[in-house]
């Protein structure tokens, strides 16, 4: 008995101890200390929202990672931005002209934007921030910006020209020009995080203070848009606050709490939802999304909005000859049950569809896509020249969240009934996506297997050429063919070869590559003769290497070290090697040579122009009739919110999914101070009066 | 002197250990297909580029590679990195270039340890008093409810129970928060996921050991000499099995530090778990390498630890 004493005896202890600390601890509840705060605030509690967001290391807007979301248009606005309905309107930007050359824009700005601190914003702010982006040795990701299309903003970057020369100036106090060197989209693009403005007083003085990589650290943070930080944990929790100069359109939440968190199976939001802890909640999985839909006390707080972009199938990128076929991929096509995997496999939460995207999204009305049909599908195959090869189907691991891995089930079985003997193969992601992106042109036999990819297609932002959903995929389709394959694996595994091999210094080198020069310069001149699109033609001819590779080798005197002239030699194999490939695939197929040239023309076409639509559904159009991409659903996000929560946006771009441009959220007061703030009836029946008086 | 010969013996296999590690980690990574610039999202955005685009996205990618040495051997990229590890210098990660992982890992591994040394605590705390029941009570209804429910706790993984504690704990009883980081109450729930499995092996392990003991001489000549049970079992028996336990501990807190991985994803916990997950997913070579030494070294030096515990508790053993 005495021995239970000293078991029992500590074990009671404990519980007692860690009951005590419970209690203890409740004090420190954030939700009370919030009520207590804003008694000050006229007796009227702070309004406060309690939303999830990515993981976030820094609030540095330069980079492409998840705080963009935060950055643009909450903490810093930029001379265009967002609005509910995702559409490009402008934010700081009045007005703007853009000159008949269609490469020179001017923009007027507004003047009554004024920074936290309270001073004004002004063009000199954003061609400071662009100037911070494009300078030599700052880690910016030019491919996510429109500063590869302004005039010289990468010579600068690359250190070989002065700043002056750029084409980005400040006229006055409120005019911007910008020069691009193809026409381009500007408004869309000057909606990124790359082109926000920076205040330049505040970056200064941190960077003074030894802080030039934590400027925007709460304190230091000086921003221009709707919210500033207050807090700031990383990977942890960011606190943001009215902006008490901002001019502009804004909500009337007092304060946001962004939780970080994965956005994978791994999180449990809706438990955080329930529990009070969160206003929003991503469903994630096929689980949570089961759930939600039909838990009574939730599932009315259910919102659903349909993703920009598809989900869909891709032939492999592997070289094989056997998916070349074009009743093959027709037949793949037709087999698909999209209703099927709709309803059964993703459980009602996407939308079947046959072209790239909502089906009633107005960009797609009209146009033709491949629809379930088995019996068409199986008198396909049999005109192929299918004969029972295995196909692999490169899938995502089984322990996925999105459900892709049972898409991938289902998928199979939809191909086994036509006959077609497909092998799923469950790849880790970052093995698969070499298969989807950049897989074939390894020197593995693996890669030469048919097989098809799961794959997502998304729009990043809103400019002609993404506008094709999934840009790479549903452009890229000229790419597919078997021969174009097989070249570009040769070519890629000689460009690679290349590095090693130290030719250059002896005439017979030169004169070895003066072969492939020639033919080079003979096939650019067919090409101009033979091509009727000007835009095209002069797109392509940019491609001729022979010009460079005169020039390269008269630029190699007697003096010329041996180092110098094999990094001559070899540059210049270089440029002939990726003409090569130009000028032999001009002379593909038709519906290729159509491609190109309606891709070259979306290059160059801005959202604005009446003529880009139509376009673009072309584009669209030939790339399903090939099969080489056949999308099946289209995603819906879907999250919970407070019925008091109104205004919120969704993120629909490609990546980063959650609520961004806070601004526009609002919170009914009413229904909020019932729900979260029932002590404060007080002050609730003062506003009821107070409305009433209105 | 044993100890000093012992200690310096160790610790430079320590080093060459991790060395090791790094080595194959390098390896590993280079040879799974797929690198950061494929991945997924960057290959989204790039594929946009048009002609120009590509010269600027070629330029991109030679600088990507210059700045963080993917242009050189992997042997000597092996070479840099351990030199400048050896001054816990990480350099940028590929994902957030502005920031140097050696502050990351400063922010975040003092987490990370927080919740193991709670649960390695708790496990302790909790596992030895009902080790000691079971043992006492054998062949109980006592024993077999606590041995079955240990068995439970062990095969259960920590995201599981995890989850399990939050519908419980947080959305039914609406006790405590369902994750966070900073205040006292936020730490039950996670110590809890990551020391179940833990509290379970401990109560197995001193189950198991107080019953070998209590077989032995001295126990019965204590029992002779009249002294009371408690303090036989407390003082004898249960110090002279508290051995065994301290060699199940080690392990157990590289169990628990790998288990933190998931833990710290499911309760929002900014620690070293999440940054090696995401790492590992997006290729982050300076992140996953890192993140893998940390780990490596952790355990390492735990592994010391409990060796040197051990030759402390038991004279018989010595430090060689």
């Amino acid at each position: 008995m005495r021995l239970t004493k000293w078991v029992v005896g500590p074990l009671a202890l404990l519980s007692l101890g860690i009951y005590g600390l419970y209690n203890c601890v409740l004090c420190g509840d954030p939700a009370a200390k919030a009520a207590a705060a804003a008694v000050a605030n006229g007796g009227r509690p702070e309004i406060v929202v309690r939303i999830p967001s990515f993981p976030t290391q820094s609030l540095e807007p330069y980079v492409w990672a998840p705080q963009a979301v935060i950055t643009q248009g909450t903490l810093l606005e930029g001379l265009f931005g967002y609005d509910r309905d995702l559409n490009v309107v402008p934010k700081v930007a009045e007005s703007w002209v853009l000159a008949p050359d269609k490469l020179t824009w001017t923009i007027k700005l507004r003047k009554d934007k004024k920074w936290s601190d309270g001073t004004g914003v002004t063009a000199h702010d954003f061609i400071y921030g662009w100037t911070r982006f494009c300078s030599p040795g700052f880690p910016s990701p030019d491919w996510a910006s429109v500063f590869v299309s302004v005039e010289h903003a990468m010579d600068y970057k690359s250190g070989s020209i002065p700043l002056d020369s750029v084409g980005f100036k400040a006229l006055d106090d409120y005019t911007l020009v910008v020069k691009l060197i193809k026409p381009r989209s500007l408004p869309s693009f000057l909606a990124l995080s790359s082109t926000l403005p920076m205040h330049k007083a505040s970056f200064e003085a941190a960077k003074a203070r030894g802080e030039a990589d934590f400027w925007w650290m709460p304190g230091s943070f000086v921003g221009n848009g709707p919210y500033i930080p207050v807090r700031f944990v990383r990977d942890g929790e960011i606190e943001l606050v009215r902006n008490p100069h901002y001019v502009g359109e804004r909500g009337n939440v007092d304060r946001f709490v962004l939780k970080s968190m994965s956005m994978s199976s791994q999180s449990v939001q809706i438990q955080q939802y329930e529990a009070g802890e969160l206003d929003v909640a991503h469903v994630m999985t096929l689980g949570d999304y089961a759930y939600a839909s039909k838990a009574k006390h939730i599932k009315d707080q259910v919102v659903m909005t349909p993703e920009m972009g598809y989900t869909g199938i891709q032939m492999a990128r592997t070289v094989n000859k056997l998916m070349n076929d074009d009743n093959l991929r027709r037949a793949i096509a037709l087999a698909i049950d999209k209703a099927d995997l709709a309803k059964n496999v993703m459980g009602g939460r996407v939308n079947p569809t046959n072209v790239f995207g909502p089906e009633q999204d107005s960009l797609f009305a009209g146009l033709t896509g491949v629809s379930f049909d088995r019996e068409e599908a199986k008198r396909c195959l049999a005109k192929s020249s299918y004969r029972g090869e295995p196909i692999y189907l490169f899938s995502p691991p089984s322990t996925d969240v999105k459900g892709l891995a049972s898409v991938s089930e289902a998928i199979q079985s939809h191909l086994k009934a036509i006959g077609l003997n497909v092998v799923i193969e469950n790849l880790e992601e970052g093995v698969l996506n070499s298969y989807v992106w950049g897989g074939g042109y390894i020197d593995d036999p693996r890669y030469n297997r048919p097989g098809l990819t799961l794959f997502p297609g998304k729009v990043l932002w809103k400019e002609p050429v993404m506008m094709l959903r999934a840009a790479d995929h549903s452009w890229d389709w000229m790419n597919y063919d078997y021969e174009v394959k097989e070249l570009r694996k040769r070519i890629t595994l000689e460009r690679v070869a290349l590095k090693k091999e130290e030719k250059g210094d002896k005439p017979r080198d030169w004169a070895e590559l003066k072969v492939l020069r020639d033919s080079c310069a003979a096939w650019f001149a067919r090409i101009k003769s033979m091509e009727t699109d000007s835009l095209f033609r002069n797109k392509i001819l940019e491609k001729n290497a022979a010009p460079q590779y005169d020039r390269l080798l008269s630029s190699i005197g007697p003096k010329t070290a041996r180092d110098e002239k094999i990094a001559k030699w070899q540059s210049a194999k270089d440029v002939l090697l990726d003409a090569e490939f130009e000028f032999l695939t001009y002379f593909g197929n038709q519906r290729n040579h159509d491609g190109k040239v309606t891709f070259a023309h979306l290059e160059t076409a801005t959202m604005e122009d009446s003529a880009t639509t139509p376009l673009l559904r072309h584009m669209i159009q030939l790339s399903l009739d090939q099969n080489w991409i056949i999308p099946f659903f289209s995603e819906k996000l879907v999250y919970v919110k407070r019925p008091w929560l109104t205004g919120e946006s969704m993120n629909k771009f490609g990546m980063w999914n959650v609520l961004f441009d806070l601004q526009y959220i609002n919170v009914d007061e009413k229904a909020y101070m019932a729900a979260v703030h029932p002590e404060s009836k007080s002050w609730l029946t003062r506003l009821a009066s107070h409305q009433e008086g209105n | 002197m044993h100890a000093l010969v012992f200690f310096s013996k160790r610790l430079s296999a320590i080093v060459v250990s991790l060395a090791a590690v790094v080595t194959i980690t390098f390896y590993l990574m280079h040879s799974a297909p797929g690198n950061f610039l494929e991945m997924q999202q960057v290959r989204e955005a790039m594929a946009s580029l048009d002609s120009k685009g590509r010269e600027a996205q070629k330029q991109y990618e030679i600088e990507f590679q210059k700045r963080y040495a993917l242009d050189k051997p992997i042997y000597v990229q092996i070479g840099i990195y351990l030199k400048n590890a050896a001054t816990f210098k990480f350099g940028p990660s590929f994902t957030n270039p502005n920031v140097p992982i050696e502050a990351l890992v400063r922010e975040k591994f003092g987490t990370t340890l927080q919740i193991v040394l709670i649960g390695l605590i708790l496990a302790i705390v909790a596992g030895v008093p009902l080790g000691v029941i079971a043992a006492l009570r054998k062949n109980t209804v006592w024993d077999y409810g606590l041995m079955g429910f240990s068995m439970i706790g062990q095969v259960i993984p920590s995201f599981v129970i995890a989850v399990g504690l939050i519908v419980i704990f947080s959305v039914m009883l609406g006790w405590l928060p369902t994750s966070g980081w900073g205040q006292c109450r936020h730490y039950i729930l996670p110590a809890l996921a990551i020391g179940a499995a833990p509290i379970a092996t401990v109560a197995r392990y001193i189950r198991s050991s107080i019953l070998e003991t209590m077989e032995q001489d001295y126990i019965r000549t204590a029992f002779s000499k009249g002294i009371p049970e408690a303090r036989v079992i407390l003082a004898h028996a249960l110090r002279n099995s508290l051995i065994p336990l301290i060699t199940v501990m080690g392990p157990q807190f590289s169990f628990m530090l790998l288990g933190s991985v998931l833990v710290e994803q499911v309760f929002r916990i900014p620690g070293m778990g999440s940054m090696f997950v995401s790492a590992a997913q997006q290729r982050d070579y300076p992140m996953l390498v890192t993140s893998t030494l940390i780990f490596a070294a952790a355990i390492m030096l735990v592994n010391l630890v409990v060796d040197v515990l051990y030759a402390f508790l038991d004279p018989r053993i010595k430090l060689e």
